[in-house]
């Protein structure tokens, strides 16, 4: 079971391997944690929506069609709930980013941190739920234009304008704060 | 290249999503416009400013664990595959369950009829082989314009029904 490759056991799945779905989950809990986590900036709500995610992906898998890979597959049900839960929610911003172990140990510069993840955090947030995870998945998930066309189900081109409306707001917000 | 299309394109070739081509053609331009390279450092800032400002924390306790138990009423085992049926048979046994008895008594005894039918027009000891394969030397003759004439069908359902008629008679 471990060795095997994820569309494997995808259609293990399918057939009604519990075991299969279990390996599934661990292998990629970290990935849809973490973008459903940076998109919402919410620990409760990323998890429901990871939750989901999974929960979306054993209901589909009887007809799960190894035609792409595994991971891009998982990206695209992240995304799309992730958009549905901010039509439907608009997610509020908590002030509050995690508490990590911090790798300096001067204060100061710990402090900086937390201010510039503060001011990443609101930027992001003031994007349009589109441009939000076009950037997620192009900076945090280190997808390029053709991964990200396929979990955003929409076309290269269109990837290549949102990153450049992304980019044009993140940078108008990040030199305002700076001021 | 003119500077409006080249910024148009600056993203991707920040990127690294255009064809060589692209990329030659835009090198170029930048290698001679300040304005075009400054435009560029800053999609390359803005990427280094987001790039690890976003940590994320790590996946919180027992998420495997309540994805797995949410999912325990889904898993079901798929049932072993069915070979499946010719429709034609599934349609007929269909028709035939739906049906009431006097009509499946009909349609029982006009299957036999056929059969019987079928099996004297080939010389079947009913009609005492009388049709198999004889020469009708009264083709012309008054007999063909009998309603059953010989060797047709008709007559043949006569005889087999005469016959049925005459054995259960002699019983």
């Amino acid at each position: 079971m471990k060795d095997a490759g994820d569309e494997q056991l995808m259609l293990a799945v399918g057939r009604g391997d519990a075991g299969a779905f279990s390996e599934i989950v661990h292998r990629h809990q970290r990935s849809a944690w973490s973008i459903a986590y940076r998109f919402v900036g919410h620990a409760a709500d990323a998890e429901d929506i990871a939750q989901e995610a999974f929960l979306k992906i054993l209901s589909a898998a009887p007809r799960y069609q190894p035609s792409a890979v595994f991971s891009t597959y998982l990206y695209r049900v992240v995304t799309r709930l992730c958009i549905d839960f901010y039509r439907k929610k608009r997610p509020i911003f908590t002030d509050t980013p995690p508490e990590m172990a911090d790798p300096a140990p001067d204060p100061a510069a710990a402090l900086a941190r937390k201010d510039r993840e503060t001011t990443i955090r609101r930027a992001l947030d003031a994007l349009p739920a589109r441009q939000r995870m076009a950037v997620i998945l192009k900076y945090y998930e280190g997808l390029g234009y053709a991964d990200i066309a396929t979990a955003m189900d929409i076309t290269r081109k269109a990837v290549e304008r949102l990153l450049g409306r992304a980019r044009k707001t993140l940078q108008s917000r990040l030199s305002n704060a700076k001021k | 290249m003119r500077c409006r299309r080249v910024i148009s394109h600056l993203n991707a070739y920040a990127d690294g999503e255009l064809t060589q081509k692209s990329r030659r053609t835009l090198r170029n331009h930048l290698a001679g416009c300040e304005t075009c390279r400054k435009r560029l450092e800053d999609i390359h800032g803005l990427e280094a400013a987001l790039t690890g400002a976003l940590p994320v924390p790590p996946v919180p306790d027992g998420f495997a664990a309540g994805v797995l138990a949410a999912a325990q009423n889904r898993i079901r085992p798929a049932a072993a595959p069915r070979r499946a049926l010719p429709s034609i048979f599934t349609a007929g046994c269909r028709w035939i369950a739906e049906i009431s008895a006097p009509m499946r008594i009909a349609a029982c005894v006009t299957v036999l009829l056929a059969v019987a039918t079928g099996w004297s027009l080939d010389g079947g000891w009913l009609t005492g082989g009388r049709m198999r394969g004889e020469p009708n030397e009264n083709l012309y003759g008054i007999e063909w314009f009998d309603p059953a004439p010989p060797g047709s069908i008709g007559s043949t359902y006569i005889a087999v029904t005469t016959g049925i008629y005459e054995q259960v008679k002699g019983q």
